[in-house]
Order: C-alpha cells, then structure tokens, then sequence
C-alpha cells in the first residue's frame, strides 16, 4: 500500500471510528441490575440502577444520594451540586467506586422515571 | 513469619514475570483475582503477607514489562512511550540495550522512591490540597509548550492529533459497555499500529547484540531529577499516572531516546512505589493495587509501609537480574523468527485478548486507536501527542 493510500485510509477509519464510539457511547447502556446484586468485585464497572432517592444531601460541592430499590440500599455520588430528587424514582447510570470500604456509585447520568 | 514473607515475594516475582511479560495481562487483574479467593488464603496467612506477594509482583511488573514493549510492540498504558524509542534500537540491534536503560531507570527510580518516602509522609498531606487545584493547568500550560516546541509545519498537526486522541479517550472511558477501557486503547495506538506499520513495510529485525548502550553519567542524573519532579507530582493526584508524568518530564527538558528510557524506566517504579507512600499517608489509593492493598489492610500501620518498602526493595534487586535474563533470551531469539510473522501473531493475539478483557465493543477502539497511531507515524509528529487519550479526560475532569 502506497504511503499515500494508507494515510488517508488510517484518517478516514480514525475519523469514522471516533464518531462511532460517540455515538454509540452515548447511545449503549448496561441493563438496569438489582443494588443488592453489587459487589466489590465490581469495582470501575459500569452499572445502572433504578429505586427511589431516600436522602439527599450536599457537601462541599459534592452531592450524594441514598438509593433504595427494594433489595437493598446505596450511597449515589456526584462531584457536583445537582437539583433535588429526594423522594423521585429515578434510574441512574454510574461507575462502581469504593470509599473508605464502602461501595457507591459514581453518577454519569441520572433520570426521573415518569 | 519470615518464611512465609519470603515465599510471598518469590511467588510474587514469578507473577510479575508472568504480568510483565504477557500482554494484556495486568498486575490489577491477578490481584483481582487473589482478593476474589482470598478467604481461602487467609485461612493460612494474614493480610500483610498477601500484600508483600502484591508489592512483589508489582514492583516485578514494574521491571519486565518493557520487554513486551520494546521487542514486540505490544506494552501496557506505563510502558507505551518506550515502544518508538525502543523499537529504534531494536532497528539498530539494541534491543538488549535498551531494556537495560529502562532497567537502570527501574533501578535507580525504586531507590529515589525509597528515599523520597520519609518526606512523602510528613510533606504530602499539606501539599494535596494545592496540587489538586492546579492538575489540569500544569497539565494544559505542558501541552501549549510542547506544541510551540514542533516545527511550525508541524505544530497545527500535533494538536490535531492530540485532539483526536483525547476525543477517542474520553468517549472510550465512558463508553458504559467497556471494560479496561485503556487496554484496547493503548494496545491500539502505540502496540498495534507500530506492528502494522512494521508489516507493511516489511521491517527485518537485524541480529541482536548482548550488550549495553552507552550513556552520560549526566544523562542518567537528568532523567532521574526529571522523573523525581513529575512521579512526585502524579503520585498523589487521581486519574494521573506514568504517563502524564513522562509527558511533563518532556515538556521541562528535551532529552535524547536513551536518557528517554531512563525516564521513563525510573517513573514507571518510582509511581508505583509511591503509591504505597500515598496510600499510608493521605489514606487514598492511586493505582489499582493500592486499592486492593487498602481493601486487604483496612488500617495501615507505619511498620506495615516500611515492611512493604523493605519487600519493593528486594524484589526489585531480583528483577534486575531477572530482566537482563529475559531480554537476553528475547535478543538471542528474534532473530530466529520470521518478524513480519511475529508482528502478525501479536497482532492476532491483542486482537483475541481485546474483547476477552474489554467486551465486543473494545475491537471498534482497537481498530481506530490503531488507525490513529498509524496516521501519527505516517504524518512523522511524535506520539507523545497520542497521550491526549488519557491527558484531555483528565483536564475535563479537573475543571468541570
């Protein structure tokens, strides 16, 4: 393959390439799991959770939400001041983080369920 | 106890061998896998012994995975800068030589570590707060400087492909169906398309000298200052690593490929012990074995931290000498194969290993990232600027 040829190839498969994984990154989401279902192991795996918001509180700039779907409970964080959803059912796409020994989730995306 | 401290760090050399060598397989997914079982070990041993067989293996991990990068183009997201300059004198046959530079970087970078720890401790906690705030403007001020630093001609296309690498990264990262979003990332840009690149052209691969390549003194003194200042600095900052702070030491001082490899042998060690260092001081994992160190530990003790340094320090003596063993066997065997077949076999292997630890997914970034590693080679602009991928989510990250 001339150097030529293969320039503008590599260009044309990046640029398409790149708009693809856009596209679908915005577009592909894992299916909804139970919150008791989550595990350390999970650890910087992405998740999505649907339950009602119990508590919310903000500190320092930092919101966190206590999530409850009826098979267990957990801490939802955003590094953040986000609008109040305190008593919405609401599903949340995030990423699994440990703090201080606890399992949270970090979120990406949150949505009120109508 | 001594017996079984020595058992965890040989057991943890042989899987730092295993980890360095093989690409795709990271320490993060061993010490996955020992936290996973480890109720049945801790009927055994306690937690602290476990440790040292994760200390050992990293720090062995730290040594032999040049190696892959530099003699089969296939390296991990800390090794991937190594793998231009490495192949170069690879080109030239100085494979053997130019893992040893990494190793003298290795080396001398567990020692810096060492030292650097007491003053870690005392320094670290007040000095957090400040470097956290001003991350991503270091991080843009080195970019800027890097790219006024090009030929004019050159410049407009530099930051092209930082951009596209950082656009690639960042989608790729929160790309929800991936997992070990930098495996078929890094692979791509800088393992892969070396490889296709090698394919097409049809490079052969001269007979490998067992030798050392001559450097300065000074050079070595140069690198290792460098990699003081910026494995300082990435140590105790989240989301910035080995690679960020190869891209900072570039930015301070332009160094030759030799005092190059010195860099960044002594940055990929000095992180990683450091890690240990910031883990004990600010309680906050930065690498993913730190993260399984405080999972095991749960309270880290002072004696604990000089006991795991104790353990760096022996299993990376040993490396040494066990990452001499290995380059030699790789030179005195590459000339024996058919290279173009070997490139086509890695390439192969990463492309199976790519949806195994990252999902189906992974091959779309696979095959871009190799397509724009490609591309930066073709256009002749240095692949630092591919280092986008992880350097543009992190300012995002920092200033939203």
């Amino acid at each position: 393959m001339k150097t030529r040829s293969l320039l503008k190839f590599s260009l044309i498969t990046a640029l398409i390439g790149i708009y693809l994984i856009i596209i679908l990154a915005n577009t592909l989401e894992p299916s909804i799991i139970k919150i008791s279902d989550i595990n350390e192991n999970m650890v910087d795996e992405w998740v999505r959770i649907k339950g009602n918001v119990t508590n919310q509180k903000n500190i320092d700039g930092l919101t966190i939400l206590t999530l409850y779907d009826g098979t267990a409970g957990i801490h939802v964080v955003m590094y953040k001041k986000i609008e109040n959803f305190e008593n919405s059912e609401v599903i949340i796409l995030g990423k699994i983080i440990e703090y201080k020994g606890e399992i949270e989730v970090e979120i990406n995306k949150i949505q009120v369920v109508k | 106890m001594i017996g079984y401290i020595l058992i965890a760090i040989f057991l943890g050399l042989i899987a730092g061998i295993f980890t360095g060598l093989i690409p795709g397989i990271h320490i993060n997914l061993l010490a996955l896998l020992l936290f996973s079982s480890s109720a049945f070990f801790l009927q055994f041993t306690d937690p602290s012994i476990l440790v040292i067989f994760i200390v050992s293996m990293a720090v062995t991990h730290t040594f032999l995975d040049f190696i892959p990068s530099i003699f089969l183009g296939a390296p991990d997201e800390d090794t991937a800068l190594s793998v231009l300059p490495g192949h170069r004198f690879l080109l030239k046959g100085n494979g053997y030589g130019a893992v040893r530079l990494t190793v003298i970087g290795s080396f001398f970078g567990l020692l810096i570590a060492l030292a650097l720890a007491p003053f870690f401790i005392i320094v670290l906690p007040y000095f957090y707060p400040f470097l956290i705030k001003i991350i991503a403007f270091l991080l843009i001020a080195i970019i800027i400087f890097l790219i006024l630093k090009e030929e004019k001609s050159k410049r407009i296309l530099a930051l092209f492909l930082f951009l596209l690498a950082g656009i690639l990264g960042y989608a790729t990262i929160n790309f929800p169906l991936i997992k070990q979003p930098l495996f078929p990332l890094f692979t791509g840009l800088f393992g892969a398309s070396l490889l296709t690149v090698s394919i097409i052209k049809n490079v052969k691969i001269p007979k490998q000298k067992i030798k050392s390549i001559k450097i300065k003194r000074k050079n070595i003194l140069q690198a290792l200052s460098l990699s003081i200042f910026s494995s300082s600095l990435v140590s105790f900052l989240p989301g910035v690593g080995s690679s960020q702070a190869a891209v900072i030491s570039s930015g301070l001082k332009k160094i030759d490929e030799k005092t190059f490899l010195v860099l960044l042998g002594a940055i990929n060690t000095t992180v990683m012990i450091l890690s240990l260092v910031v883990l004990y001081s600010v309680s906050k994992p930065r690498t993913g074995i730190a993260v399984f160190i405080g999972r095991f530990l749960g309270t880290f003790t002072e004696q604990q931290l000089w006991l795991f340094l104790a353990v760096a320090l022996i299993a990376g003596s040993l490396a040494v000498f066990i990452t001499f063993i290995f380059a030699r066997i790789f030179s005195k065997n590459m000339v024996k194969i058919n290279y173009k077949r070997l490139c086509l076999g890695v390439l192969v292997f990463l492309l199976i290993l790519v949806p195994i630890f990252s999902g189906w997914f992974a091959i779309l970034v696979f095959i871009t990232a190799t397509a724009l590693g490609i591309l930066t080679s073709m256009l002749g602009i240095r692949k630092m600027y591919l280092m986008g991928c992880l350097i543009l989510p992190v300012i995002i990250w920092y200033l939203i």
